[in-house]
């Protein structure tokens, strides 16, 4: 069964292809690569830097 | 087009403490990802289903509001997925100190 799931997930290189190739894809591609690379870039631990939360970020 | 998604890919992958970009389908199809072909397609399993299971709890709160982000921060590890309604970009990263 779980073989089957993953067999369904597998894409096809046209697939891949038709899905790379398109600008919804694009569209996505640059959207979500922003969002994840400020996130990543304004990275600070929440769990255990409180100080640093507190002094500086507040720029939202 | 292809060279833009690996430009992309390469420019996440060479942040600090990131491990692995992968980028799904919302079924959880691996376009493309810097894990391995295993833990690339248990990513599209687990967050392909995460990634419903949390739109679903947002519609639920508010008819007319979307999903855009999703992270998990553990003791060990950061998951973020940015995501809408067609594909997801997941990046796990394990936070470095200062």
């Amino acid at each position: 069964e779980a073989q089957r799931e993953a067999e369904a997930r597998r894409l096809t290189d046209t697939q891949l292809g038709g899905i790379v190739g398109s600008a919804r894809f694009s569209g996505f591609l640059d959207r979500a690569s922003r969002v994840v690379e400020r996130a990543l870039d304004t990275d600070y631990d929440v769990t255990v830097d409180y100080a640093r939360a507190q002094a500086g970020d507040a720029s939202d | 087009n292809h060279i833009d998604l690996d430009e992309t890919i390469n420019r996440l992958s060479s942040k600090k403490g990131v491990e692995s970009v992968t980028i799904l389908t919302k079924e959880g199809g691996v376009i493309r990802t810097t894990a391995t072909a295993e833990q690339g397609e248990l990513h599209g399993k687990l967050l392909s289903k995460l990634a419903r299971d949390a739109g679903d709890i947002v519609e639920q709160l508010d008819g007319q509001d979307e999903l855009s982000f999703v992270r998990i921060r553990t003791k060990r590890h950061e998951v973020m997925v940015a995501l809408d309604q067609d594909y997801l970009l997941v990046v796990i990263q394990t936070p470095q100190k200062d």
